[in-house]
């Protein structure tokens, strides 16, 4: 007992000290993976040039965004989206996918898919 | 991604740097928000040009540092009076913990500065700052400092990632944990180095 009190800083250092190294490497596994499977590239370079990494799909629009974030994003006309769902609300656009399904009632995963469907058709019109 | 974090997320779309000031703000009182989350979401959306970066990183730091300052002071003027009143005094007025705050003074700048990175080690640290007496000058500069560094990190990793900053929002939860471990090391180490001061 003597002996482990004695001890006791320096074990709990050595085990800490330990723990720290076990969360190094797993932080560097976790980023080496990321960036393997291309999840995690920079999409800016240095020098301040924007680089799209990936190309922004309607199935990454989540019901977190508002339509003024969609509008921006997808290059939007900025009632396109108003006029598609018959959005009546007078903070749009300003306004989240959530909290606008959540305040009206809607079914928000159909509303959620309404909203990618219409982005997807407004993308594939232009090109 | 929580649904707290969503939430979040959402406020910050909506009213932008008001929202991120407010989050760093409150963040910086105790109350668990993920600031440091936060302002990397804002850094990327600045990215993609929805944000500014400068006012990111403006409205990011002064939050911070407000919310620090104002725990401070709410600790060093009323913190000793709940300890009091939950019958605490011997603790407080104790000798050990006399010396312990005399040289905490000294050796409080790393503490400050690396409690930063960590949401929850910042408010922690604030209080025990105040309650220490850690002198207000010192402390400002300090927080200032471990702020702005905190906010670059945070910004650099949300601007140079952009739309990806997703990937790199669950690996943050392993880097912050690390923060506060090195953090403990550093405090047994100095502990230690107190205690052998002390006990000469």
């Amino acid at each position: 007992m003597k002996l482990f009190k004695h001890y006791f800083w320096k074990i709990t250092l050595l085990l800490l000290l330990f723990i720290a190294m076990g969360l190094v490497i797993w932080l560097i596994v976790n980023i080496r993976n990321l960036y393997k499977t291309g999840e995690l590239r920079p999409a800016r370079e240095f020098h301040g040039n924007y680089i799209h990494t990936q190309i922004i799909s309607s199935d990454q629009i989540q019901a977190w965004m508002t339509f003024s974030y969609i509008n921006y994003i997808f290059n939007l006309p900025p009632n396109y989206l108003l006029g598609a769902l018959n959005i009546k609300d007078n903070r749009y656009p300003n306004l989240g996918i959530n909290q606008y399904a959540k305040e009206k009632k809607l079914n928000y995963v159909s509303f959620l898919a309404s909203v990618k469907g219409f982005v997807n058709q407004y993308t594939k019109n232009t090109q | 991604m929580s649904s707290l974090f969503q939430n979040i997320l959402g406020f910050l779309l909506v009213y932008k740097y008001i929202a991120l000031f407010f989050i760093a703000f409150l963040s910086s009182l105790g109350i668990p928000l993920p600031a440091g989350s936060s302002t990397m979401a804002s850094a990327a959306f600045a990215s993609q040009g929805y944000f500014n970066i400068f006012f990111v990183l403006i409205t990011g730091a002064l939050g911070n540092i407000l919310g620090d300052v104002s725990m401070y002071v709410l600790s060093r003027k009323y913190g000793k009076k709940i300890l009091y009143w939950f019958h605490l005094r011997k603790l407080v007025e104790s000798k050990p913990l006399k010396q312990v705050e005399k040289m905490e003074n000294n050796y409080s700048a790393l503490a400050i500065i690396i409690s930063r990175f960590q949401d929850q080690a910042t408010a922690m640290v604030n209080v025990i700052a105040g309650l220490g007496n850690i002198k207000f000058k010192r402390f400002v500069i300090y927080a200032t400092i471990g702020d702005i560094l905190q906010i670059i990190f945070y910004a650099s990793v949300g601007y140079f990632f952009a739309e990806n900053w997703q990937a790199f929002y669950n690996t943050m939860g392993i880097f912050s944990w690390l923060i506060v471990l090195i953090a403990t090391i550093i405090s047994i180490l100095l502990a230690n180095k107190f205690a052998r001061k002390m006990f000469k």
